[in-house]
């Protein structure tokens, strides 16, 4: 008899407690999705920061401690590598620049300023720490961030836009996230073309088969400026169709990028506060 | 008691700092998991309300915290389930 009141009692304090989520979990999602929702997760992304800049210290240091741990041969191997790949690059980078040069004083000729200005800003947590597609960047509101705001990584490749600002940092949805389109041109021909987003930092294009297109292709953003999405990294011609489809991909590792750079809209230039006086 | 107060402790811990430092959907599973095994910690409902303030708005999450509902649907459908096969099914 007192076992079982002992028990009643027992599911009672369990239906209460039960009782008690059910009405928080109701709380929560009004909050959630309530006015307040921004500041709050503005506060959590205040909290979070030295975590995220801690938790890359030490990702940092274990990459260190892992090229001493390497052998010398595999790094004088790879220091040679290295050293051709570099020289490689210079040369390009030379007639790079100055055609790029040129192209920009032609432009400012015929009265269209193509240069942008940036507000720099520093990855806190990119994926598979944040969701898939998805950055946490230390600029916000304090520098000028807005949402909508495009994202460019170094080599002029456009790899998202602002979609939610707090003061002190932002999110930047990739353009490889899926449902995202980006107008691009691809080709020699400039062939325009929309890029669908498909996850990973990959992006599809469908175009006609027989389109002169071929794998390392870049893949421009039709601006005045210089302006990627990414570089055709496979082709695929299914037989009886008559379209083909182009994989791109980004030419860096998206989980290994630190800085990125906030395309600054034109009408805003004069407002914004740069982002060298910020201390990072 | 003390046991129960130092367990919940260690979570709450676990909770705070894996929301910025675990992988997204590694964090999320844990506090659905959570929310799944004991509702009334909630600390789990908490987690997973925090995770979808901090990132929404990224592409993933416009429902992270309707997974906090399911997972208490679930438990309330399962305990259901459990007494009504112990109090009822067993003795057909």
């Amino acid at each position: 008899m007192i076992t079982s009141f002992r028990h009643d009692n027992e599911r009672k304090g369990k239906r209460r407690k039960l009782l008690g989520a059910l009405l928080l979990l109701t709380f929560l999602i009004f909050l959630v999705r309530g006015p307040l929702s921004n500041s709050l997760g503005g506060l959590f992304a205040t909290i979070g920061r030295p975590f995220w800049v801690v938790l890359d210290e030490i990702k940092t240091e274990f990459e260190h401690i892992q090229n001493i741990l390497t052998s010398k041969d595999v790094l004088a191997k790879e220091n040679a590598q290295l050293r051709a790949d570099l020289d490689h690059v210079a040369m390009e980078a030379y007639s790079r620049e100055r055609m790029q040069d040129e192209n920009v004083e032609l432009k400012a000729k015929l009265g269209r300023d193509p240069e942008m200005n940036f507000i720099l800003a520093r990855v806190l947590s990119s994926p598979a720490s944040s969701p898939y597609d998805t950055l946490i960047v230390d600029a916000g509101e304090d520098v000028g961030a807005k949402a909508g705001m495009d994202v460019y990584a170094d080599g002029d490749f456009i790899i998202g836009k602002l979609s939610r600002t707090w003061k002190r940092g932002s999110i930047v949805t990739l353009v490889s996230s899926p449902e995202n389109e980006l107008n691009v041109t691809v080709g020699s021909s400039s062939i325009p073309a929309v890029a669908h987003g498909v996850g990973g930092s990959n992006l599809r294009i469908v175009l006609p088969r027989g389109s002169l297109v071929s794998i390392g292709d870049l893949v421009d953003i039709p601006a005045l400026g210089a302006g990627y999405a990414g570089v055709v990294s496979a082709i695929d011609q299914p037989e009886g169709t008559s379209l083909e489809t182009l994989y791109l991909k980004l030419p860096f590792n998206m989980s290994q990028v630190r800085w990125v750079y906030l395309a600054i809209p034109r009408d805003d230039k004069k407002t914004i506060v740069p982002h060298k006086e910020q201390s990072i | 008691m003390i046991r129960v107060s130092l367990l919940r402790t260690v979570i709450d811990l676990a909770l705070f700092v894996g929301l910025f430092i675990f992988p997204f959907w590694l964090f999320a599973s844990m506090a659905i998991l959570g929310l799944v095994i004991v509702p009334y910690f909630f600390e789990f409902l908490v987690a997973l309300a925090s995770l979808e303030l901090l990132y929404r708005g990224a592409v993933v999450t416009h429902y992270a915290i309707y997974l906090a509902l399911g997972a208490v649907a679930f438990f309330i459908i399962m305990q259901a389930l459990r007494i009504f096969i112990r109090e009822r099914a067993i003795r057909f």
